[in-house]
């Protein structure tokens, strides 16, 4: 933790050089923000050519709490959070409109660079995506392009805290030359969480991370993610009733691109407000 | 003959029918390795008096001297011209000299091209400028020749040649004479000749880059070029080597273009703007003077050049070959560089 | 890491953080992507080049003469017409076509239908890619050693189609097997379910529903064979008039012309050459774009029916 906030304050230093054009911004502030929020999306419809994925939605993401997205597949849920770092942009013929702030600036707009963006917002992929080359290597990765390490003992000290934090260090940490494909399919995703966090997301967008998982990896990366809300803001994507019950605080339940229903986490499993919401949450739904 | 159709007779008749098709066809399509057989050997049996009289000096000196004007002498049961002597280095020394700048020049750009249409360039691009890729292929070796003549060969004894001397004129291959044709010009022509290759096979070996991997690079904060350099260039790596080699196989067989920007020396360049000679431009303008010799040795040698020539593009396509097909991209060790 | 809130704070986080490095990352992104732009446009200012120069002065060298008078003169001075090199091509293409047409396709038809990928297949695929990578001077020199002298045909039509056939065999042979491949099982099974033997299967229906593969591969094969000039040099010699003769009498082609002419520097040979190379050029690219665009049709997946 404190070598989290050592870091993070250096890097505040660090980026006074690069994007100092926060007066540009100001106009797109939302100025509804609350306290707590990180992202607020308003009006947020998005398009793929003609189909229209996302259906006007409104949604904060709260600091330091899991945000669940939820819903039947197809409902929209991976594009919704693909969007939340920009990694829709190159996917032909996307289109978006209404606005997604992050901390009060339009994640959308010409000021944003969307690769600085996804070093604030980091991303999980629902299939574990480890680079075919050491573990040491594919946490190292992020920092190295970054140059977030002055020399060899900060960068062991970034990999060796991301590992930990991964929850992964104790299984690894005598074989980290080792090919990260030899890994499990659960230590591959943690692995791939590790690799997230060693850039200091602010943010981290978990897209169905389980869901490729057995039951006992899954567990393993649910505690991970209670774990890391401590420091972290965490949104994610499941299908997986059970999880979503575990983890969130909050749950979107979004269906055919629209969203049905938002509530603080044992409230909408225990008295949905919709009848959609219930049926998907009784199972009849999928 | 058609009477009994339904016959057990006739079903035996439908599997000799079978059969026969199947050892014709088979015939034919073993025609490649007889082909090949029939290659090695004509050309083999066509250079005996050259590879035995002229041994190995053949490998070793400069010299193609071929002495049509001395008396026919007997050697080794051979038929030779007294005082001939054949050596094949100023070749050798230009087709690889030739082939290298061209895989210089080519293997960036085609590199370069294959990254713009896979990677950087709009996606509606990429039909059109595949097209053309092809369209450029396509054509005929001995008009790029004529355009090498009338555009390539005045360009770099006018302009390009003269800036390299004198900004590089400390670099000893960058200096002295500048003649029309050579070195330069003939590498540059082979590299314009060689880029379809290299870009397809790099952009197919990109193509299969996946786009996990990608993604996984993207979230990072990678930009565009980096997503290039760390992730799609190591894992194409392979294809991007392959679609190379096979360049350059065609690139060293590569005749009448180069015959006709070569310059045709018959000594070794000392610079890069010197006039060169390579194996195929040399043997397809040497057959009206391999006539005038009595002793025939003049055709055998012509032959054992050949053979030289098919035994190094036969190496690198093979090469290529193993590599671009057997083997591609099944090894994920070492495919993403850090 | 306290609950943003004061205005200073939120600015703070309103910034989006870069590392220093950030900017010269961003400049290498931006050079590196005008450079793939630019040597796009190197690699194909030559090949517009080439066209347009063809073109222009091929255009303008059309004459009635030239067209349709043999060609006078040789090597030194260069003169006439082109009639009889343009019949020659015409003429050596398609009796090269005739000679290798049925040798590749039904080779293809082993490799897709009879071989199960059996070691001779493999043998045969492996030779054919070798046979395509060798220079054709070198199938020149054999063709010339072998047919010219020792079969003692001469330089001679027959010679040189035989050459040129040798150079197609591989194209064919791989895109006939290839559209061969794609021919869907359910027809081979549908005929064979009527009783048909293979041998009428696959004439009367899988080579049928392949033929447009099979033509594209023919095509490309005779585009790459109408713009040789190394192995006819060897093996067809060069002659002012055209001939049918298939043995003992040279043979004209327009690459000869292109190549011969280019070297002479006088206009007239050069309008010969020019004109040569603009008949060259279009017929190249017409079979290229006809057989490309089939190529394409080809190798794209197979949409399912109905």
């Amino acid at each position: 933790m404190d070598l989290m906030e050592a870091q993070q304050e250096r890097m505040s230093k660090e980026k006074s050089e690069t994007l100092e054009r926060s007066d540009e911004n100001t106009s797109s502030i939302n100025s509804q923000m609350s306290p707590g929020d990180r992202i607020r999306m308003s009006s947020l419809n998005v398009y793929y050519g003609n189909s229209h994925v996302l259906k006007d939605l409104n949604l904060t993401i709260e600091d330091r709490k899991i945000t669940v997205i939820m819903g039947p597949s197809g409902c929209g849920k991976s594009t919704l959070i693909r969007t939340l770092n920009r990694m829709n942009d190159t996917v032909h013929a996307f289109k978006l409109t209404g606005e997604i702030a992050l901390d009060g600036i339009n994640i959308y707009s010409k000021e944003v660079n969307p690769t600085l963006l996804k070093l604030r917002v980091g991303m999980v992929f629902q299939k574990p995506n480890p680079f075919p080359i050491s573990i040491y290597d594919n946490v190292a990765f992020g920092p190295k392009i970054h140059k977030l390490s002055k020399n060899r003992a900060e960068m062991d000290e970034i990999v060796m805290q991301a590992l930990k934090q991964a929850a992964l260090w104790e299984e690894v940490k005598d074989r980290l030359k080792a090919n990260a494909l030899s890994l499990s399919g659960g230590q591959q995703q943690r692995l791939c969480i590790a690799r997230a966090l060693a850039v200091r997301p602010e943010i981290l967008l978990l897209d169905e991370p389980a869901s490729a998982l057995d039951p006992g990896s899954t567990a393993k990366v649910q505690e991970l993610m209670v774990e890391l809300k401590k420091d972290l803001t965490l949104v994610l994507v499941t299908h997986n009733m059970q999880q979503a019950a575990t983890v969130a605080n909050k749950v979107a339940f979004l269906y055919n691109g629209s969203l049905v229903e938002v509530g603080q986490s044992p409230d909408i499993f225990e008295n949905p407000q919709k009848k959609v919401t219930e049926d998907y949450i009784s199972g009849r739904l999928t | 003959m058609g009477e009994t159709t339904h016959s057990l007779s006739d079903k035996r008749y439908r599997s000799i029918s079978d059969s026969v098709y199947k050892i014709v066809t088979l015939a034919l399509c073993s025609m490649s390795f007889v082909f090949i057989i029939i290659l090695l050997i004509v050309l083999f049996h066509a250079s005996l008096a050259s590879i035995v009289v002229n041994g190995l000096r053949f490998f070793t000196t400069t010299t193609w001297n071929p002495a049509i004007n001395s008396k026919v002498i007997s050697v080794d049961g051979f038929s030779a011209m007294w005082g001939a002597n054949y050596g094949m280095l100023v070749f050798f020394v230009g087709t690889l000299g030739s082939s290298i700048l061209a895989l210089l020049v080519g293997v960036p750009v085609g590199v370069g091209i294959a990254l713009f249409i896979s990677e950087f360039g709009p996606k509606r691009l990429d039909g059109p400028i595949t097209l053309l890729l092809q369209l450029m292929a396509g054509i005929p070796s001995v008009i790029f020749g004529f355009w090498g003549i009338l555009i390539l060969s005045p360009w770099i004894r006018k302009f390009f040649a003269p800036a390299l001397g004198k900004y590089l004129f400390f670099i000893p291959i960058f200096s002295g004479q500048v003649y029309s044709s050579g070195f330069l010009s003939s590498g540059f022509i082979l590299a314009l000749m060689i880029i379809p290759i290299i870009a397809s096979i790099s952009r197919d070996a990109m193509a299969q880059t996946p786009v996990l991997l990608k993604e996984g690079g993207r979230a990072l904060g990678l930009t565009d070029w980096e997503i290039s350099r760390k992730i799609v260039i190591p894992y194409a790596r392979q294809g991007i080597i392959g679609g190379s080699i096979l360049g350059l196989g065609r690139a060293l067989g590569e005749t009448m273009a180069v015959a006709l920007v070569c310059g045709g020396a018959d000594f070794l360049p000392k610079t890069m703007f010197y006039p060169i000679n390579t194996l195929s431009a040399f043997i397809v303008t040497s057959l009206d003077s391999a006539f005038t010799d009595p002793s025939g040795m003049y055709v055998a040698a012509l032959g054992e050049l050949a053979l030289v020539l098919l035994a190094i593009t036969m190496i690198v396509n093979i090469s290529a070959r193993l590599l671009v097909s057997k083997g591609f991209l099944s090894n994920p060790e070492n495919v993403v560089q850090v | 890491m306290a609950q943003v809130e004061t205005p200073q704070e939120k600015r703070k986080l309103v910034e989006i953080r870069g590392p220093r490095n950030f900017r010269s990352r961003v400049l290498t992104d931006k050079i590196a992507k005008t450079a793939c732009l630019g040597v796009i446009l190197v690699a194909f200012y030559p090949f517009a080049d080439i066209l347009y120069l063809f073109i222009l002065n091929g255009v303008r060298s059309i004459s009635w003469a030239r067209l349709t008078e043999n060609t006078v003169g040789g090597n030194s001075l260069g003169g006439g017409g082109l009639s009889n090199a343009l019949e020659g091509s015409l003429f050596l293409i398609g009796l090269s076509a005739l000679i290798v047409v049925p040798i590749g396709v039904f080779g293809g038809v082993y490799l897709a239908e009879f071989s199960n990928n059996n070691w001779i297949s493999k043998v045969s695929r492996f030779t054919a890619d070798i046979l395509a990578g060798v220079p054709s001077i070198v199938l020149g020199y054999v063709g010339f050693s072998l047919l010219v002298l020792y079969f003692g045909w001469g330089f001679s039509a027959m010679a040189a189609a035989i050459t040129l056939a040798v150079l197609m065999f591989p194209y064919i042979l791989r895109t006939t097997e290839l559209a061969l491949r794609r021919v869907p099982e359910s027809i081979r099974e549908g005929a064979l379910a009527l009783g048909s033997n293979k041998t009428s299967i696959i004439n009367r229906l899988t080579l049928r529903f392949a033929l447009p593969g099979i033509l594209t591969g023919v095509l490309l094969a005779i585009s790459i064979s109408v713009g040789e000039t190394a192995p006819l040099i060897y093996t067809a010699s060069f002659s002012n008039y055209a001939t049918t003769q298939l043995f003992h009498s040279p043979v004209g082609y327009l690459t000869y012309m292109v190549f011969v002419f280019s070297q002479i520097p006088t206009s007239e040979a050069h309008a010969l050459a020019y004109l040569a190379s603009l008949l060259l050029v279009l017929i190249v690219l017409a079979i290229n774009l006809a057989s490309r665009v089939g190529l394409r049709r080809l190798t794209k997946p197979l949409e399912s029916e109905g």
